[in-house]
């Protein structure tokens, strides 16, 4: 069949008020499978096709953390997509509430001491809610702004660093980002 | 590994990461009384359950795998580990090794990237174990330094100890030119005291001749030619210092421009030595710069920095001793502030760094959104954001307004203050001087001639340039350190694909080639090739095909050694290519990219690229079997018309076939397609087609295709999934496997066709 006419098939075929292709149907949409943190500490997915460990891929990381989450299993295959976790069951929800939070897990910078310059890298010395961190990251990479005062600082391992507020630092620290943030 | 470069890793270490260099005594103990033997491979396991730092050690040993913290040691044998799997975060990843399915992992362990490299190594060889391969693991020490240091020596390959090194290592460059330094240096020194001279002239005069004469307490003829004599001296002294003036910016200027020249082919040829890997980890634009507004810069700093900097210091120097050497008293109330002030530009400086800092980073944005909207330029009208981009725009450059007149705010209030100073001082002088000159003896000193005075209000105005430069020596340096370091990190790189020192330098090849077990990795992570093994006859052609990102192109990367293998070998003629003389190898071998590049010249130029002295005949005849010739007499000037800057001005199909052309010329033992013919119509394709069944004859052939049709006439067709070797035969023999990939892959070819 020709493109064309498959598509006007499709046209066709959408409930008469919803004759966007594009509109967000996912709330009409209830699961159909189970997502559980089993014993061997790995995420499985549970549906018609059988339990297959998987993990978990955040679409958005930064933009919507907690929402459009892909599962997918060794190969890489999706096994299951969940727009919003509203849609799953308690014990699926829990589980990957679990899971989203160890994979959003970055250092809070709440300090920050010096910054030097070397060639071709700058050295973070920060104080982390997990303790003091050194870091680098290259000249000519800045901290990337989130909005709402939220800035990221990603260094050259791939670690990412976050200051929640740049408001709510203290004066000296405030002033030594001056240069990088804001 | 020496001791010496160890101790710089250790104090590495402690600089830019703060953690063990190594696997500490009392952890190595424990481990290895734990796993009974070597350690093969270590990592540090840097985050808790909680999710709090923490040091743990995940330590492989021949036969076991330990984790060691604080004093306690579990370990459990490499055997009981079934198998592994990765959870990925933002900075926190996990590594699960399991045991029997269904019960608690062996270990879990939560670590940051920056572990990441160290701790999938360990990873990889457990793995590995799990499909029957061994990885070798030679230097554990190493390969966790490596691993944890890596990213931080991609970013800075030169490590550097200071930056008076790197000066130091500039100034070697002027070690050729020994004689024009020499020269230079002297007229400069010259310039310096020639510049003393005229002022005290003047005061000879004032005192001598005029004071004298106005007083009527000299005859005036009897000390004209005095007068006249010291003018002409002046004279004579001002066309001499000007001569050496000009002596100097000029040998300096050349000296400069020699050496910079030097550096720009040291870089430029050092550039072509290295792997390919080193370009993907670099940025073209960066590698521009450094061959050429870095060497510029440093033009710069050679011709007039180090000249003008050293002067200054003799100058002020000169000028010290010369005052306090006139009169001592006052020669102090001159000197005493120069010092301040040069630390008052030094300090200004500092401050005005951190804003320096915010304004680029501001300007970077802008400069940013340029090189991605203009060559974006399609894209954008295509999509009717031009509303956008100006807006986005009109925002970045007014943040740019404002940070850089904050700048001009600081240095315009500045300069006007330090001047100020200057003038201070100058008042100081005459505050100090004037009891002297008008009434004889008082505490400040004895009565101060009129010609003394004068000389010393001229010395004075030559103190604020050599105070200006003096106080911006620290930028100076800073800016030409920073350029000869970029420089220098290029020049001291070293290859990564090396011939070893006695390499293999083959004649004719036959065109033998095997792969065997090979692996391969492009950036240590993750494995893009995974234990593939073939062998081809001499004047096979091999047609391989598969998913997109399976790994083709790759095979062709590692046959061609752009990159060496991570593991396994890659033989030709039954000689490990790691062997064999890179020029001679590459001269018979010839590839068609998937992204065929031209350079800036005409089509003859670009077709004859690999083999200039072809004779013309040749280029016809490559030209027509590439089925060049038909298109390229349609151009107006024909084989001359030069292809714009990347081949713009001709097709994406014109373009491959010049590619194609180019590489038959070479007339190559081993010949790779990779997608050659994919942007091309049917007919054209059947025609290189023919070319190729021609040219095919008597040489080996790697043909990568998406268009399984091309490769008909494939004596056996390759089918590469996920970086393996999942099927290989003859057409017929894949198409009769019942489920198979490459089966699929046709009957789905087919079906589009159909459909069409
Ligand atoms: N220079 C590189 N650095 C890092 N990774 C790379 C590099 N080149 C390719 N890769 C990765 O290696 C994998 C294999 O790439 P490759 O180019 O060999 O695929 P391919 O089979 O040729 O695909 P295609 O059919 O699309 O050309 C891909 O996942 C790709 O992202
Ligand atoms: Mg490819």
């Amino acid at each position: 069949m020709p493109l064309e006419n498959q598509l006007r098939g499709l046209a066709f075929t959408a409930a008469p008020s919803d004759v966007s292709v594009w509109s967000d149907r996912s709330s009409a949409r209830k699961s159909t499978f189970l997502v559980e943190r089993r014993v061997d500490g790995r995420l499985w997915v549970i549906d018609a096709r059988g339990e297959t460990p998987v993990e978990l891929v955040r679409c958005f990381p930064w933009s919507a953390p907690a929402r459009y989450l892909s599962l997918r299993d060794a190969d890489g295959t999706e096994r299951a997509f969940v727009s919003d976790a509203r849609e799953l069951d308690g014990v699926s929800r829990a589980a990957l509430e679990g899971a989203l939070s160890q994979a959003g897990f970055v250092l809070d910078i709440v300090g920050v001491s010096a910054v030097e310059e070397d060639f071709e890298l700058r050295t973070w010395n920060v104080e982390t809610d997990r303790g003091p961190r050194r870091f680098q990251t290259p000249l000519d990479a800045w901290p990337r702004e989130l909005g709402d005062g939220v800035w990221i600082i990603e260094d050259v391992c791939g670690d990412s660093y976050r200051v929640r507020d740049l408001t709510r630092l203290d004066a000296k620290s405030r002033s030594i980002l001056r240069g990088f943030a804001g | 590994m020496s001791v010496k470069s160890e101790l710089l890793d250790d104090a590495l270490f402690a600089r830019y990461l703060g953690q063990p260099a190594a696997l500490p005594e009392a952890a190595r103990r424990l481990a290895h009384g734990a796993l009974g033997g070597k350690v093969v491979r270590y990592a540090l396991v840097d985050l808790d359950e909680k999710l709090r730092f923490c040091e743990r050690w995940l330590v492989l040993g021949e036969h076991a795998v330990a984790v060691v913290e604080l004093g306690f040691v579990s370990s459990f044998p490499r055997s009981a580990v079934k198998a592994v799997s990765h959870d990925a975060g933002l900075s926190c990843r996990v590594l699960r090794l399991h045991g029997e399915p269904g019960h608690a992992p062996l270990a879990e362990l939560r670590f940051t990237q920056r572990q990441r490299r160290a701790v999938d190594a360990v990873a990889f060889v457990l793995e590995q174990a799990l499909e029957g391969r061994t990885v070798e693991t030679a230097d554990a020490e190493r390969a966790y330094r490596d691993a944890v240091f890596g990213p931080v020596r991609e970013a800075q390959a030169l490590v550097a100890p200071n930056k008076l090194a790197v000066v130091w290592r500039l100034l070697s460059y002027l070690d050729r030119y020994r004689a024009r330094v020499a020269l230079g240096t002297t007229a400069a020194v010259a310039i310096a005291a020639l510049s003393m001279l005229p002022p005290f002239i003047t005061g000879r005069l004032v005192d001598q001749v005029i004071g004298p004469v106005q007083r009527g307490a000299a005859a005036a003829p009897a000390v004209v030619r005095h007068a006249w004599l010291s003018v002409f001296a002046m004279g004579a002294v001002y066309v001499l210092r000007q001569l050496c003036l000009w002596a100097r910016l000029r040998l300096m200027a050349e000296l400069g421009e020699l050496v910079a020249g030097d550096l720009r082919d040291e870089v430029y040829a050092h550039l072509h030595r290295l792997s390919m890997s080193f370009f993907s980890r670099k940025k073209t634009g960066s590698l521009i710069t450094r061959v050429s507004a870095d060497t510029d810069r440093l033009w710069e700093f050679l011709a007039f920095g180090v000249v003008e900097v050293s002067l200054s210091l003799v100058t002020l120097v000169c000028l010290g001793a010369v005052l306090l050497s006139l009169d001592p008293a006052l020669g102090l109330v001159m000197t005493a502030p120069v010092p301040l002030l040069c630390f008052a530009i030094y300090k200004n400086g500092q401050s005005m760094e951190r804003l320096f800092v915010r304004a680029w980073r501001k300007w970077s944005l802008v400069t940013d959104l340029l090189s991605d909207t203009i060559p974006g330029m399609r894209v954008v009208k295509a999509f009717n954001q031009e509303q956008h981009e100006n807006r986005r725009f009109a925002a970045r450059n007014h943040d740019v307004v404002g940070e850089f007149n904050r700048i001009h705010a600081v240095w315009t209030g500045f300069w006007p203050r330090l001047t100020f100073g200057i003038q201070l001082t100058a008042l100081a002088v005459w505050a100090f001087a004037l009891p002297r000159l008008l009434g004889g003896h008082s505490w400040l000193g004895a009565p101060l001639s009129l010609g003394t005075f004068v000389s010393f209000l001229l010395y004075s105005a030559m103190f604020v340039q050599p105070i200006e430069t003096v106080g911006q020596v620290a930028r100076i340096l800073h800016r030409a350190t920073t350029s000869a370091h970029r420089v220098f990190e290029v020049l001291d790189t070293k290859p990564e694909v090396v011939d070893r020192a006695d390499p293999v330098r083959p004649g004719t090849l036959r065109g033998d080639v095997e792969f065997r077990d090979v692996t391969f990795s492009y950036d240590g992570i993750r494995q893009v090739v995974r234990g593939v093994s073939f062998h081809v006859q001499p004047g096979e052609l091999i047609g391989l095909v598969g998913p997109s990102g399976g790994g083709k192109s790759t095979l062709a990367n590692l046959l061609t050694r752009f990159y060496d293998v991570t593991g396994g070998s890659v033989r030709v003629d039954g000689v490990d290519l790691r062997d064999l003389d890179q020029g001679a190898y590459r001269r018979q071998v010839g590839i068609v990219l998937q992204d065929p590049y031209l350079f800036h010249g005409s089509v003859l130029e670009n077709i004859r690229y690999g083999m200039p002295d072809a004779t013309l005949d040749q280029v016809v005849e490559a030209a027509r079997a590439a089925n060049v010739h038909d298109f390229v007499c349609k151009l107006p000037l024909g084989y001359d018309t030069i292809v714009g800057e990347r081949g713009h001005t001709l097709s994406g199909g014109e373009r491959q076939r010049v590619s194609i052309a180019r590489a038959i010329l070479r007339d190559p033992r081993i010949l790779i397609l990779d997608e050659a013919t994919s942007a091309v119509d049917t007919e054209t394709e059947q025609k290189i087609q023919q070319a190729m069944d021609r040219l095919v004859a008597g040489r080996t052939v790697f043909a990568i295709a998406h268009r399984l049709s091309t490769l008909h006439k494939a004596s056996r067709v390759f089918v590469i999934e996920n970086g393996k070797l999942v099927e290989q035969g003859t057409h017929a023999e894949l198409l009769a496997l019942p489920n198979g990939t490459y089966r699929k892959l046709v009957t789905l070819q087919q079906e589009l066709h159909h459909a069409a």
